[in-house]
């Protein structure tokens, strides 16, 4: 969240605070434009903190309860789009993918006891082995997306899919690995992969934020001023 | 059966908010405050800030951040000329409806 929110909910009573801090947890759930949603969250903050230079408190001032309030504002807030959606999802997967190597590295270096070896900051590892990571790292946050999807459908039912497609995936490419890729070997430096993930992770950011901002104020620049 | 006043004030109330900033750049809670004075009583902010957000995302009006009095920066309002367009029409429609149902109210008193 950005600067002048923190300051903002600084400024708040405790109980105003924590009412923002609700509405926020509720909010991110409902897909609002990450622009409009820090934005809408500045504006809440400001209304809280004018409540109480009134002497209100801002739940009351609402005037419902503070779940309808945000279903009714992420009705009618802008959502995300398919392409933000699609880096959001893409920056887990490459935080997930990207702790891999290093994970190896560490593992090997403290216990030894895997199968990559090292030489010096140059990690060798059976490629197999890292198709299996990397698709278990994978499909486990879009797994976890999808179920998020479900929210409002048997808990039970999607948690044990979600934990079943994952030991699936794992066996099919742990036996797939195995099976094709178990004599092919692949070495990558630490450093290098360090450096690679951190610029992945930048250009993902900046192309998400970038299509946000260019949604949330596409309307200002279509529909001009009257006066 | 109790009359459900909030059905028929769902959807005169974005053209009075709509008429209000057409008026004068303003702010969320003087229009609230606005419409409280004008018979609007049982409004409040929960109720106003998601249409103003939905004027917003649909272009009718638009919003920029400025200094307030009290502290921290606040939004203020203003249409667009699309939002004028729809104003236009919300008048229309209105005073057409208001007209009609004057009719059929006070024709049905003469009636008896």
């Amino acid at each position: 969240m950005n600067k002048e929110y923190r300051s903002l909910l600084k400024k708040l009573s405790r109980d105003n605070r924590r009412t923002i801090e609700k509405m926020r947890h509720y909010l991110e759930t409902c897909y609002i434009n990450e622009v409009v949603f820090e934005d809408m969250m500045c504006d809440l903050s400001g209304m809280a903190l004018e409540c109480e230079e009134r002497g209100e408190k801002f739940e009351d001032s609402i005037g419902m309860d503070y779940k309808t309030f945000c279903r009714s504002l992420a009705e009618n807030a802008k959502k995300q789009t398919f392409a933000e959606r699609f880096f959001d999802v893409l920056r887990w997967i490459i935080y997930f993918d990207g702790i891999i190597i290093p994970l190896l590295y560490i593992l090997y270096s403290i216990f030894g006891f895997t199968r990559p070896s090292l030489d010096g900051l140059v990690l060798t590892a059976p490629a197999g082995q890292l198709l299996m990571y990397f698709s278990v790292a994978t499909f486990t946050v879009l797994g976890y997306f999808i179920a998020k999807r479900f929210t409002y459908y048997a808990q039970t039912v999607v948690i044990s899919s979600y934990l079943a497609a994952v030991i699936l995936v794992f066996l099919l490419t742990d036996f797939l690995g195995d099976s094709f890729f178990d004599q092919t070997t692949v070495s990558v430096s630490i450093i290098a992969w360090g450096i690679a993930i951190f610029a992945l992770l930048v250009i993902c950011y900046l192309t998400r934020r970038l299509i946000a901002t260019n949604i949330a104020y596409r309307a200002k620049n279509k529909n001009g001023p009257s006066h | 059966m109790e009359f459900d006043k909030s059905q028929l004030m769902r959807g005169t109330l974005e053209g009075c908010i709509l008429k209000v900033i057409s008026r004068k750049t303003t702010y969320g809670y003087e229009i609230l405050e606005y419409l409280k004075k004008h018979g609007f009583s049982d409004i409040s902010e929960g109720t106003l800030y998601p249409l103003l957000l939905r004027l917003e995302k649909q272009g009718n009006i638009e919003s920029s951040l400025l200094p307030s009095p009290l502290g921290p920066r606040r939004k203020y309002y203003s249409i667009t000329e699309k939002g004028m367009e729809y104003l236009l029409e919300f008048e229309l429609c209105w005073n057409a409806l208001s007209k009609n149902v004057g009719k059929i109210i006070d024709g049905g008193e003469k009636d008896e």
